[in-house]
């Protein structure tokens, strides 16, 4: 008996030891050349070490939706431009930006040039030309390939390349975006990808090299990755601007935000990007050994109201929205309630202003807007001429389509820790105005369902919900269009406020009906001043990436458009 | 005996393909994995429809499931819906982590708890007894994350800030093959996961060695002359010690699960890591994987356990 | 004959003695005369009893509002004179989320545990009765049930439930939905182990002498296992219905904890460590120490109670008290 248990005992550790020697152990050797190409750490170099708080799925920005995992790839694919500090695009891999000056913009907008900078090459040494611009559209096309996203790359009904440095793409129709398509870029915009290793190959997203790059367009080369714990970039050689001036960047996964902050405190780590706008407090008390950066994003968090109207036509919705919502003064009282810039003092710590409008941060902002103010009397003043009077608990109560409706509505969005807070304080703002806003919170997997899994979102079965979502690079978005409204008919929308109007829809037509950017601008402005006039949205607060680094590293100013290591081969270190 | 351990055995299977079923559907139920793809600018409704579509969402639940069976019974548990990598990989990238940690604990939960539960009942009422009592009191009624947190506090932080040696807060693990380090990193989530189990295993242990030394037949030992030790050893413990193996083997198989909250708090890559991350996203495949995996190691381990408590106990020869 | 014992004088006192009539002790007599003799089991009850009024009386002074009121500018302020406990993230008062949460925890606490008991003993009892391929079946669902990680279960039906039931109201005061859903996930998933324990110990009573002289006598099966079986169980059932109250409570801080149980702003003790938890690295020592410290009194508590009934309740323990 007690020898049975000894040898299960003993098997038990054994097998574990066996299993421990089995898994461990980084990959690439450490002298001569690394992995694709890459040139290996000596101990003498400078190395800085990152912690991720979620591990990438795959380090393919065409296939992942994960913006981790778009980080890492836009550090070793690249593409032919990227944004600069200011947010304009600027050419990395092409000779220069496509304009109609230049010609590189056809008279009908509809042939877009690129040129590339000549003598590009991959970092394994094989040349990097205008097939593989090529080669990267019909890796997008391919049906068979699980892709992101083809929007954009879908217009394009053929490239020439005439020579290895040319790349000229016919669009079927006008396409304003175009700048988004073959750039780095947030939303994991499209890097090239590499013909010479890809050619021929479909059902990409199972493919080693989409899973882990081999070889790099761009600064860094991944030369290893144990899965679960960490990652290793080496600088690639043949990079068309050179060599970054680190020698090695460490990339360690943790669980949570707590444990990278405790390992940077430590001295663990030397760079954490993905910290919440409510660590800025703790962050910043760790002044001057450790340094706290925010940049504004063109992220929002905003509320919206559910606007569906219920029936079987194009733009209407399975469900009515909540009555009072119809009406624009009880959607202008809601928003005049509360008082937006105590909740950034406290809970924001004045990492944002309070925003106006949905395009914050960005050049497409309309300037004349001013938030609505904090204005309770002007609230109340407005519900009252809405018809809703002051019921015995103190909630409003009035007539809605001739039944009689309570001010009393249900506001649903994800458990983040901020979200909470910020709901809750919200609650008590409105409670003063007479109304009553009840706070649920859901898990994001089911929040953001879509409409087979019966999300109420995209059901339309909520009266308030709150999210994060940005219109940027481009500002032209469908979100809000009467052909985007979810419903039986129409499962795949977009459009989760379920409004329909055709004067709406117009503005956001002129949008996309040049390419000219001042065009353009007009329009936008236009779209934000009704949404604005309107009331349909209550824009919360823009995002902020906040990042707390080692004093011993120097970072360079960045737009945020490029991604958290969008800047990384300017990144240096303290002698 | 072998016509019940083969009775076992089929009936085994037949619950494994019950559990799975409903595991699958619940799993269906549980998350939803296009929500990763909602609300991002750039895709169009028909980008969300390819990729469900490449995915096999678009096809009726019985035939996802029975697609995934006809893999599974192959080897093959498909592939991460969003890393697109062997589910069996990706396990068997954490499961050598998840049995380290684990096992090791196992190994000090059942010495110490042996060595504890004996003492404690051979030295009934004793201030031992009185003193290890409290303890496994107090530690049987904490909850996980509050025993992590005191201990990170002290042995991590706090250790560091007085100039003492400290322990990691384990979040650097670079290199998995090398033993000294790696026990570094695993002192503070084994001590954890040992000061809950033992808790609750040694006072059981305890009480059931104290119904055995109150039985007759020990009385008769001593009577015999035999010394205490011998009866000790030879005939209260070896009897005692059935009820123990019963709960310490119908818990063996939950270690393959990882401890999902000791591996967050101490930044272990682990099974539990694993499952957790992957069941938020939706990635079907994987959590089925895992599922698959835990149950099967249960169901075995409970006949496992079964059949050796017949070799045991000769009373019990079922028929 | 002075000095010769007088039988005749000394048998009225002994038949004085023998007209007190002893009263044999009933067996919840007995049960409670072990159990007081167990100090630390008394410990316990006291602990509970103690806790309980506290939440009570708590509950009638301060008004459910008051536990819910958000005050952002005294967010996150440690323990003074006018919050004794502190204030947490948006400057709810943590002593008064203390009572309303301690409410919340114990009768989500006492609901799973009626609920995982019912299901417990009626399967238990079940699969004990009628034997065979019933019991064949039954067990092997059990065994199929405890298979499954309990934190998969919980994940599955908390979202599965979750969405459809938004709050309840009860007596004027508003509970969030996922206090029902938290109930009926715990008492769902720690049901297996009170069936396996009812099942063997009715299946051993089986085997006992007077029962097979009761049938015997004629007793029919629906006779022996309700006048029986059942009584005799009952001590067991007891004993695992107490440890299974901390444990739901435990269950319960551990799924808040993760973010699946009961959600914001209704307070349980679970959640306010959940909370807590983005804020440790703040220094706001007092949303976790607080929630935590009353989590673990009342589980020790009872704890310490259910032990204290185990032996109680155990003729054969070998402690003689």
């Amino acid at each position: 008996m007690k020898r049975m248990m000894f040898v299960l005992v003993s098997v038990v550790m054994v097998a574990s030891m066996l299993l421990a020697g089995c898994a461990g152990g980084a990959g690439g050797n450490k002298t001569g050349t690394g992995p694709g190409g890459s040139i290996p750490f000596q101990s003498s170099g400078k190395s800085v070490t990152i912690a991720f708080s979620q591990e990438p799925d795959l380090v393919d920005a065409l296939f992942s939706s994960m913006s981790y995992s778009a980080w890492v790839a836009q550090t070793t694919l690249v593409g032919l431009g990227t944004w600069d500090a200011n947010k304009n695009l600027v050419p990395e891999l092409a000779t220069e930006i496509p304009t109609a000056a230049n010609g590189g913009i056809s008279a009908d907008g509809l042939t877009i040039t690129w040129h590339l900078k000549k003598g590009l090459k991959w970092s394994d040494g094989q040349p990097l030309t205008s097939a593989d611009v090529k080669f990267t559209w019909q890796v997008l096309t391919d049906k068979g390939n699980a892709v992101y996203t083809r929007a954009g790359y879908d217009q394009i009904t053929s490239i020439d390349t005439p020579d290895t440095t040319t790349a000229v793409l016919h669009f079927s129709k006008l396409y304003p975006p175009w700048q988004t398509l073959f750039t780095s870029g947030p939303n994991n915009q499209g890097n090239l990808q590499p013909m010479h290793i890809l050619q021929g190959k479909t059902g990409l997203e199972k493919d080693p090299f989409i899973h882990w790059p081999t070889v790099a367009s761009g600064p860094w080369v991944i030369a290893s990755w144990v899965a679960g714990d960490h990652m290793t970039l080496w600088p690639n050689p043949n990079y068309w601007k050179g060599r970054p001036k680190l020698d090695q960047i460490q990339i360690k996964f943790v669980p949570d935000p707590e444990t990278a902050l405790a390992a940077l405190k430590t001295g663990d780590v030397d760079f954490v990007p993905d910290f919440a706008e409510s660590d800025v407090p703790t962050l910043t008390k760790l002044e001057p050994a450790i340094h706290t950066r925010v940049d504004g994003l063109g992220d929002f968090e905003h509320y919206l109201f559910n606007m569906g109207v219920k029936g079987t036509d194009t733009g209407q919705s399975d469900y009515d929205g909540f009555c009072p919502f119809k009406d624009v003064n009880v959607r202008k009282a809601i928003i005049l309630g509360i008082d937006r810039q105590t909740i950034y003092n406290t809970l924001l710590f004045g990492t944002t202003p309070v925003i106006a409008n949905l395009w914050p941060n960005s050049n497409w902002t309309n300037t004349k807007e001013t938030p609505y103010p904090y204005d309770p009397k002007q609230a109340e003043s407005l519900l009252d001429t809405a018809g809703y009077k002051a019921g015995a608990d103190g909630i409003r109560v009035g007539k809605c389509n001739g039944v009689d409706t309570k001010l009393s509505f249900n506001f649903e969005t994800t458990t983040k820790q901020l979200r909470q807070d910020v709901a809750t304080a919200v609650q008590g703002m409105l409670k003063q105005i007479g109304v009553e806003f009840k706070p649920n919170f859901v898990p994001a997997g089911t929040f953001f369902g879509n409409y087979a899994a019966g999300a109420d979102m995209a059901t339309g079965k909520y009266d308030m919900a709150g999210y994060t979502t940005g219109f940027y690079p481009d500002p032209y978005t469908d979100n809000f269009l009467c052909s985007s409204v979810i419903s039986k008919q129409n499962q795949g929308g977009d459009n989760n406020y379920h409004i329909c109007d055709p004067a709406l829809d117009k503005l956001f037509a002129a949008v996309n009906a040049s390419a000219d950017p001042a065009v353009r601008k007009t329009a936008i402005d236009a779209v934000q001043q009704y949404l604005y006039d309107n009331a349909l949205v209550i824009p919360m607060y823009a995002r902020a990436n906040v990042m707390a680094y080692q004093d011993r590293l120097i970072l360079p100013p960045t737009s945020g458009l490029g991604g958290m290591l969008g800047d990384t081969f300017d990144w240096n270190v303290k002698k | 005996m072998w016509t019940y351990v083969s009775r076992r055995l089929i009936q085994a299977l037949f619950i494994l393909f019950i559990i799975t079923a409903v595991c699958f559907l619940l799993t269906h139920f549980s998350a939803d994995p296009m929500s990763q793809y909602a609300n991002r600018q750039g895709m169009t409704a028909a980008d969300r429809a390819a990729i469900a579509h490449s995915l096999g969402l678009d096809q009726p639940l019985p035939i996802q499931y029975f697609k995934w069976l006809g893999l599974a019974l192959h080897g093959n548990l498909g592939d991460s819906f969003f890393s697109r990598q062997p589910v069996l990989l990706l396990i068997s990238q954490r499961l050598p982590l998840t049995l380290e940690l684990m096992g090791t604990a196992e190994v000090f939960i059942i010495l110490i708890s042996l060595i504890l539960g004996t003492v404690s009942a051979v030295k009934q009422y004793s201030a031992l007894d009185n003193v290890i009592t409290s303890f496994s009191f107090i530690g049987y009624s904490m909850p996980i994350f509050f025993i992590a947190f005191g201990l990170m506090q002290i042995f991590a932080v706090q250790f560091k800030a007085w100039g003492l040696p400290y322990l990691p807060t384990g979040a650097d693990i670079w290199d998995t093959a090398d033993i000294i380090e790696l026990a570094r990193h695993m002192v503070l989530p084994v001590t954890c996961l040992v000061i809950i189990q033992v808790a609750g295993y040694s006072r059981f242990l305890r009480s059931s060695l104290l119904e055995v030394l109150g039985l007759d037949y020990i009385r008769t030992a001593r009577a015999k002359g035999l010394s205490e030790r011998v009866t000790l050893y030879k005939h209260a413990l070896r009897n005692a010690i059935l009820p123990f193996i019963t709960i310490v083997g119908l818990d063996i198989p939950f270690l393959l699960g990882g401890a999902l909250v000791t591996e967050s708090i101490f930044a272990w890559p682990g099974m539990g890591r694993l499952f957790w991350e992957y069941a938020q996203r939706g990635d079907f495949p994987v959590v089925n994987g895992v599922l698959l995996l835990t149950s099967s190691a249960v169901v075995f381990f409970t006949i496992i356990v079964d059949v050796l408590y017949t070799f045991v106990d000769p009373r019990i020869r079922l028929s | 004959m002075t000095n010769q014992v007088n039988a005749e004088n000394s048998i009225p006192a002994l038949k004085a003695e023998s007209t007190v009539t002893f009263e044999p002790l009933s067996p919840s007599q007995l049960v409670w005369r072990r159990f007081r003799k167990h100090r630390m089991a008394l410990v316990g009850t006291i602990g509970i009893i103690v806790l309980v009024i506290f939440i009570v009386i708590g509950s009638i002074i301060v008004p459910e509002s008051a536990a819910n009121n958000s005050d952002l500018h005294n967010r996150l302020q440690a323990p003074m004179a006018t919050h004794i406990f502190g204030t947490d993230s948006t400057g709810r008062d943590v002593f008064n989320r203390i009572i309303y949460g301690g409410q919340i925890s114990l009768m989500i606490g006492l609901l799973a545990v009626v609920l995982e008991v019912s299901i417990g003993t009626v399967i238990g009892g079940m699969a004990a009765f009628y034997g065979g391929w019933v019991d064949a079946i039954l067990m092997r669902f059990t065994e199929a049930m405890l298979s499954i990680p309990s934190l998969f279960l919980l994940i599955v039906l908390a979202k599965f439930l979750g969405h459809d039931i938004p709050t309840i109201t009860i007596l004027g005061r508003t509970f969030s939905g996922s206090v029902g859903i938290v109930i009926i996930v715990i008492g769902l998933t720690s049901w297996m182990y009170l069936a396996r324990i009812v099942r063997s110990n009715m299946l051993s009573l089986r085997e006992m002498d007077y029962i097979s002289a009761a049938r015997s006598l004629g007793a029919s099966n629906g006779r022996i296992f309700f006048t029986h079986l059942v009584p005799n169980t009952l001590g067991i059932i007891v004993v695992s219905a107490t440890l299974g109250l901390a444990s739901a409570i435990l269950t319960e801080a551990y799924v808040s904890f993760l973010g699946l149980g009961v959600q914001p702003p209704t307070a349980t003790w679970g959640n306010m460590m959940e909370q807590a938890q983005s804020f440790m690295t703040q220094g706001a020592w007092w949303m976790w120490v607080f929630p935590s410290s009353f989590i673990v009194m009342v589980i020790l508590s009872v704890n310490l109670m259910g032990d204290g009934l185990r032996d109680a309740f155990d003729p054969h323990s070998s402690r003689h008290a």
